[in-house]
């Protein structure tokens, strides 16, 4: 499994340098939206690492290969989904990264530490993007669900930010009220519970798929 | 005798092409060379023995086992070389060594390092630029490097130079020697196999023509040659494929002592090659 998650990030390697640069521009870009700048980030960083690995493995006809080998097709599946976080995980360093490179050298550019809501509206949008898009890229492959994946994430990039408008200017009474009602810790297992879920569903389906694929 | 591969009334329907129940087996410790034109339905067998494609009924059993039920332990044990590329091309020779070698449970780090001398292949270089040659040998290598018991080669001489090819025959015949190992070798280019295959089994259109021993088929079959006017209805029915020209014909026919009997010393006996055997097969007696 590991061994799997590792190829991906090797096929990959040279676009590390690009999650910097996403960094530096959505930094620069949000400087106005607060905490919207690290979700952007995140969400870039996942999408980009997702789909370029996809369109490498269809570039090599990788499912050939993997699946002559002494791998079972639920492990290939799994691996993809686990992988989601380690781009986020990714994606979180160098907003990190960034922003303290920023602070220390003093640079005009406003930056904002990351909160626990930022992290929880970035882990929900990428799990909801790559949730859609994951079985659907299983089913039709790389270059058919290619504009699904841009659709998904323009729709879902602009209506988190809709969304985190909403609650943190107080529009809509209901929703702020509900989440300033919690604590960190309920918002926190709430939306990871809920990214569990909606992942397993998707993974389930995707592996349903994946499992009657002929290559 | 063990078998290592055994295919039985294996079936698979696609929209314009039919697979039709086909059988074949490869005993331990022989090459099975597997021939037929292009289409015939040699790399969907394939595919469907790899669980590549899922097949839609037959069985398919390798070493006694059956391919899905016990497909890692199978996998663990198949070597397979395919005609296209199947590795990540972005990757050094030692990249993708590492992955795959990950992935098996008998992975022998010092056969592999052997091979890779023996082959010189460049370790550091990047699978898109090595040669078509090297690649199917680094796929060889991977292949030989987990112990395989049954290696599984689909079109691996197609594109390769003359040199390169008989280099490839030159290690499957040293490996053969072993004999708990198999080899079915899928090729359209028959004089591969001339020298190096035990059993042939002849595909066409989805059919099997003729599944057995080399020698059998070298020991039975003629090529004659002769005048036309030994060609009636008769003596027609004989042939399996005829070409005729102003001057004669040339046919095949599958059983040579009958031969005598019918022409008795009218014609040329040839031994036929396989390129023969396929070709006639395939012109069967249109142009009669």
């Amino acid at each position: 499994m590991f061994n799997l998650i590792l190829k991906d990030i090797l096929l990959q390697k040279k676009i590390i340098a690009f999650i910097f640069l996403y960094a530096i521009i959505f930094v620069f870009a949000f400087q106005s939206s607060e905490i919207f700048g690290f979700v952007a980030v995140v969400m870039a960083v996942t999408y980009t690492s997702m789909n370029t690995i996809a369109s490498i493995e269809d570039k090599n006809k990788a499912d050939v290969l993997l699946n002559s080998l002494p791998i079972r097709r639920k492990k290939l599946i799994l691996a993809k989904y686990i992988s989601i976080w380690i781009y986020m995980f990714m994606g979180i360093l160098s907003y990190i990264i960034v922003t303290n490179l920023i602070k220390a050298f003093g640079l005009p550019i406003k930056v904002f530490p990351i909160t626990v809501e930022a992290i929880m509206a970035a882990i929900i949008s990428v799990v909801l993007i790559n949730s859609i898009y994951l079985p659907v890229f299983f089913k039709f492959g790389y270059t058919k669900s290619r504009i699904i994946s841009l659709i998904l994430f323009i729709s879902i990039f602009f209506g988190i930010s809709t969304g985190m408008n909403a609650i943190g200017f107080h529009q809509n009474k209901m929703i702020s009220e509900f989440f300033t009602n919690l604590s960190d810790i309920q918002i926190t297992s709430l939306t990871i519970a809920l990214a569990f879920l909606i992942l397993l569903c998707s993974y389930l389906l995707s592996l349903k798929i994946y499992q009657n694929k002929e290559f | 005798m063990d078998t290592i591969l055994e295919v039985k009334n294996l079936r698979k329907n696609f929209k314009d092409f039919t697979l039709k129940d086909i059988c074949f087996s490869i005993p331990k410790g022989f090459i099975m060379g597997f021939i037929g034109p292009n289409g015939a339905g040699k790399s969907t067998t394939i595919k469907l023995i790899m669980n590549l494609l899922k097949k839609d009924g037959g069985e398919i059993k390798i070493f006694g086992l059956d391919h899905i039920q016990h497909e890692n332990e199978i996998k663990n044990r198949i070597g397979f070389v395919f005609d296209e590329n199947c590795f990540y091309e972005e990757l050094t020779i030692l990249e993708m060594k590492k992955f795959v070698a990950s992935m098996y449970k008998n992975w022998e780090e010092n056969t592999f390092t052997k091979y890779l001398k023996e082959f010189q292949l460049p370790p550091k270089k990047k699978i898109k630029d090595l040669s078509k040659g090297m690649k199917m040998k680094f796929s060889l290598a991977i292949a030989l490097s987990h112990q395989a018991e049954l290696l599984i080669m689909d079109e691996p001489t197609s594109g390769l130079d003359h040199g390169a090819r008989h280099e490839l025959l030159d290690i499957l015949s040293y490996l053969i020697q072993d004999e708990n190992k198999g080899v079915l070798f899928s090729t359209h280019i028959t004089s591969d196999l001339d020298k190096i295959a035990d059993y042939i089994t002849f595909i066409q259109n989805g059919e099997i023509i003729l599944s057995t021993t080399k020698d059998e088929i070298l020991d039975n079959y003629a090529v004659i040659k002769g005048d036309r006017n030994l060609l009636n209805q008769e003596t027609r029915k004989y042939f399996i494929g005829i070409k005729e020209n102003q001057f004669g014909f040339e046919g095949l026919i599958s059983n040579k002592n009958e031969l005598n009997r019918v022409f008795a010393n009218h014609v040329v006996i040839e031994k036929p090659s396989l390129e023969n055997i396929m070709i006639h097969y395939m012109r069967g007696k249109e142009n009669v």
